[in-house]
């Protein structure tokens, strides 16, 4: 069974995901400008156990209404391919990949790991630009 | 509790911070019995590693004792020993169900820093700065231990303290580069760096059925212990010509497999070092790379050359015309504890596997300060400066 009609066949999640409007092809994925390019997790769990979940575990269910969501079986059968972009202004790429990042990390591990607090034990003036960074940085990069 | 803390560049100090606590049903807190300085720190002392913040605990190759456990830790219980693996790994993800645990998808708190420095970011480390993670380290009275099933590994009786602590980071590197970089019986294998990684890296390469290992580096007293303690055969780089005695040594060959302990500080003299000197303090490169170089030139052809050193960003003048006319096979990882862990202790126990001689200067945790300067500028013999709290 291809990818499409296996997310079709799928109940729960996998039969809510968009599958026209902004789906793309492989041949137009690369194609287009980095802003607009779906962003992707591969969450080790099979296809069918992703797509058949009731709902998608933490924030991405949360920010479900403003984005685009498609679900494929990643190939050679290594998991759940996870993909998404906002739908409209109201969710950034950038909380979409922290999003993403903690619903992959709930299906796997059924948590989110936490850094110490504080992880610094005595924050200084000097650090505030890699606090900067830091504070940023989950939400940042090339996922 | 007190802590060692990274104050700044070249500056470590025991300090009062706050006692971790629980904060997911997985974690465990332990009570550090003796947590020892790495070679990797000198990188975190030295700047190399710029995602340090005044006040970060380092420290990540440990042991102790349980004293808390979350509601979701079911092969751990209050008093167990055990030793902790330097990275967090969730065991949940491709990468822990593929022993691959240093490249955990779950345990990087902060992965945007390194998928933007290497592309993708690696595993959590204890106390390996805010682009690892941001844990805390263990040079401290106590430390949580996220993922604690997995992360933390029981000590079997008849495996010491001092003996246990190795087996949380250099041990299981040492064994990943002999494993990984395809060592076979009847082997001729070389190391660069003679400190607790490269004794390791020889140690394994022997029990992998190695004919000859060879340890290289230019301090005798740490070639000399690993001489005695191992019977490998040493070369100092400030006497020998190292690529003339390896051919010598394999019959015009060179090395079937190659090791690097050494990492990004490595040290030379002549043009080379000043060359490489140059170029890092105008941040045109962030590492030298001496020792992977001379690894490369001087391995044999269709050989394999492992680097376990650590290196955080670019270099320059690699040999890549060698690696590939020559057929090489180049590997490097951080490594995958996990994997190899219970097996290390278990040689311990046997007798196989020696450490206890790395541990040249046992401290408290308040003498820490002064430990990391006898580690950094190899004084006193020292091979490793290990605390007790
Ligand atoms: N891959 C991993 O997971 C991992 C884990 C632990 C440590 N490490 C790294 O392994 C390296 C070694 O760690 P260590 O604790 O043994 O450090 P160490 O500082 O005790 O030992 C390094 C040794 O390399 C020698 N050396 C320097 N320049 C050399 C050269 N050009 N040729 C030959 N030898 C040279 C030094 O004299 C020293 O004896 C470090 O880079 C450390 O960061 C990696
Ligand atoms: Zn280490
Ligand atoms: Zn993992």
């Amino acid at each position: 069974m291809n990818a499409v009609k296996k997310a079709v066949a799928a109940t729960g999640v996998g039969a809510a995901v968009v599958l026209g409007g902004r789906a793309v092809g492989r041949r137009r994925e690369a194609h287009r400008d980095r802003s607009e390019h779906w962003l992707a997790v591969t969450i080790d769990r099979p296809f069918d156990a992703v797509s058949g979940l009731e709902a998608l575990p933490g924030p991405l269910e949360e920010l479900r209404a403003h984005v685009d969501l498609r679900l494929r079986p990643a190939p050679g059968d290594r998991g759940t391919e996870v993909l998404a972009v906002p739908k409209d202004d109201d969710v950034s790429r950038e909380d979409l990949r922290v999003a993403l990042r903690k619903t992959k990390s709930l299906i796997e591990t059924g948590t989110v790991i936490q850094p110490d607090t504080p992880p610094t034990t005595h924050p200084g003036p000097l650090g505030r630009v890699l606090r900067l960074v830091v504070g940023k940085s989950a939400g940042e990069g090339r996922l | 509790m007190r802590a060692l803390c990274w104050e700044g560049v070249n500056d470590v100090r025991v300090q009062d911070v706050p006692d971790p606590k629980i904060l997911d049903d997985r974690d465990l807190i332990l009570r550090v019995g003796l947590s020892t300085a790495c070679g990797s720190d000198l990188h975190l002392l030295t700047g190399h590693i710029p995602f340090m913040q005044a006040g970060d605990v380092i420290g990540h190759e440990f042991m102790g004792e349980v004293v808390e456990v979350g509601s979701g830790v079911t092969r751990h219980r209050p008093g167990d020993r055990v030793v902790v693996a330097s990275f967090i790994g969730c065991g949940e993800c491709w990468y822990c169900r593929n022993d691959l645990w240093s490249l955990c998808d779950n345990t990087n708190t902060n992965p945007g820093i390194t998928q933007a420095l290497w592309g993708a970011d690696p595993g959590g480390i204890f106390g390996y700065s805010h682009a690892m993670g941001g844990f805390r380290g263990s040079h401290a009275e106590y430390v949580r231990v996220p993922f604690a099933d997995h992360t933390a590994i029981p000590i079997p009786e008849g495996v010491d303290d001092l003996s246990a602590v190795f087996a949380s980071d250099s041990a299981p590197t040492g064994w990943m580069g002999a494993d990984l970089g395809g060592v076979r019986p009847g082997d001729v294998v070389a190391v660069w760096g003679s400190g607790a990684v490269g004794q390791m890296a020889a140690r394994a390469a022997q029990l992998l059925g190695a004919e000859r290992v060879v340890v290289v580096d230019r301090f005798d007293y740490r070639l000399r212990q690993a001489e005695h303690v191992f019977g490998v055969e040493t070369l100092n780089y400030e006497h020998t010509d190292i690529g003339a005695a390896l051919r010598e040594m394999t019959g015009g060959r060179g090395p079937d497999v190659c090791i690097e302990a050494v990492g990004c500080e490595a040290h030379s003299y002549g043009p080379q070092h000043a060359y490489d000197q140059v170029k890092s303090k105008l941040k045109l490169e962030t590492d030298r790379p001496i020792a992977v170089r001379e690894a490369i030139h001087n391995c044999r052809k269709g050989g394999s050359v492992f680097v376990l050193g650590v290196f955080s960003g670019l270099v320059d003048k690699f040999p890549l015309g060698a690696v590939m006319n020559k057929g090489l096979t180049l590997r490097g990882a951080q490594q995958h504890g996990q994997r190899y862990i219970p097996m290390l202790l278990d040689r311990m126990a046997s007798g196989e596997l020696t450490t206890t001689h790395l541990a040249t200067h046992v401290l408290p945790l308040e003498e820490g300060a002064h430990g990391y300067q006898l580690f950094k500028d190899k004084e006193d013999d020292c091979v490793r400066a290990v605390f007790h709290p």
